[in-house]
């Protein structure tokens, strides 16, 4: 073998005749005179006679029947739901927004408009925002006593 | 809907259009026309019987599974070699084999005194080959079967490998000179005749 010679890599190519032509035909024409590399390519071929002739293994039984009784046992796949939701999806949604709303509504309607409504007198009485605390000394305030309690 | 009896001479796309709107039939088709050549792929990459049988089954369901991420620009068959790859890869890793095996540690002739006319009858060179094969290492034994048993393509090759086209051409070649080499120091190898 001298530094003109291909490569194995080349040779292997060549006999899988997987090089372009150009390449091709300038291995042939080395290989039929190069006396190294006829050997090596021989090689090469005799190992590719000898790997075809190796037994034809086979499986011995229709697998195809045996696949197919497993795919009949296995659940149906359940299809994929659609992505979005369908019209009546939000309804659910909707109407708990539109409670929620009603409901900030309401309670805000009250605490604003509360000035004005009247409070059952025995909820009056529990003055619970009296502005003077619970014990707390009076200095004679008219603020500190209930509007008509007797002194 | 067409059914699988109303396919005169179809193809595997075909087929796997067919399995999967859920036809079992076509599937089940698919799998008798390629049982054979995943079970041999599988058997030289593990080395037993038992399971590559069971392997080749757990192969196409796992492409049954993965029947909706097929693309018709990959032949089934190289398809169904890379999921079968992978699963053998799984196997060698798990016994801790898929490292390199020394040839010179890995190679123990059967016969240790076969005569001269055994050594040359070809039933011993092809068990020998067979021996041999099986000592190389895991990804020169796949190259080799894809390209010289299943007649793959460089190209088909380097989609069931996922690596490059020059990839593959290489280690074709280095699995070759390997074998060769394997076969070499074997007193019952070609190379010797």
């Amino acid at each position: 073998m001298n530094e003109t010679c291909p490569r194995t890599v080349e040779l292997s190519a060549f006999l899988d005749q997987q090089l372009e032509a150009r390449d091709r035909e300038r291995i042939e024409a080395h290989v039929a005179s190069c006396v190294v590399c006829a050997a090596e390519f021989a090689d090469l071929r005799v190992l590719r006679a000898d790997l075809k002739a190796l037994p034809d293994e086979t499986l011995g039984f229709d697998l195809g029947s045996v696949v197919e009784g497993r795919l009949a046992q296995r659940p149906r796949p359940v299809p994929r739901r659609r992505p979005g939701r369908p019209l009546f999806g939000w309804l659910p949604l909707g109407v708990g927004m539109a409670a929620s709303v009603s409901l900030g509504f309401t309670l805000g309607a009250m605490l604003t408009m509360g000035t004005g409504a009247r409070l059952a007198p025995g909820v009056a009485a529990m003055a619970v925002f009296d502005p003077v605390a619970p014990g707390g000394l009076c200095i004679g305030l008219e603020a500190c006593y209930a509007r008509g309690a007797v002194r | 809907m067409r059914g699988v009896s109303d396919l005169v001479t179809p193809d595997d796309s075909e087929f796997v259009a067919l399995a999967r709107q859920g036809d079992h039939r076509a599937f089940a088709e698919l799998v008798r026309r390629h049982q054979d050549r995943v079970f041999r792929f599988l058997l030289r990459m593990i080395g037993s019987r038992d399971e590559a049988t069971d392997l080749t089954q757990d192969t196409f369901m796992k492409a049954y599974q993965a029947l909706p991420g097929w693309r018709p620009e990959a032949r089934f068959s190289t398809w169904l070699f890379q999921i079968a790859r992978n699963a053998a890869l799984d196997v060698l890793r798990r016994r801790g084999l898929a490292e390199f095996v020394p040839i010179e540690d890995a190679l123990v002739v059967a016969d240790p005194a076969p005569t001269p006319e055994e050594r040359l009858g070809i039933s011993q060179r092809l068990h020998l080959l067979e021996h041999a094969l099986a000592q190389l290492p895991a990804d020169h034994r796949e190259v080799l079967l894809l390209r010289e048993i299943e007649d793959l393509s460089y190209a088909e090759i380097a989609v069931a490998l996922g690596v490059a086209e020059g990839t593959v051409k290489s280690r074709i070649a280095r699995a070759r000179a390997a074998l060769i080499d394997t076969y070499r120091r074997d007193p019952g190898g070609h190379r010797d005749e």
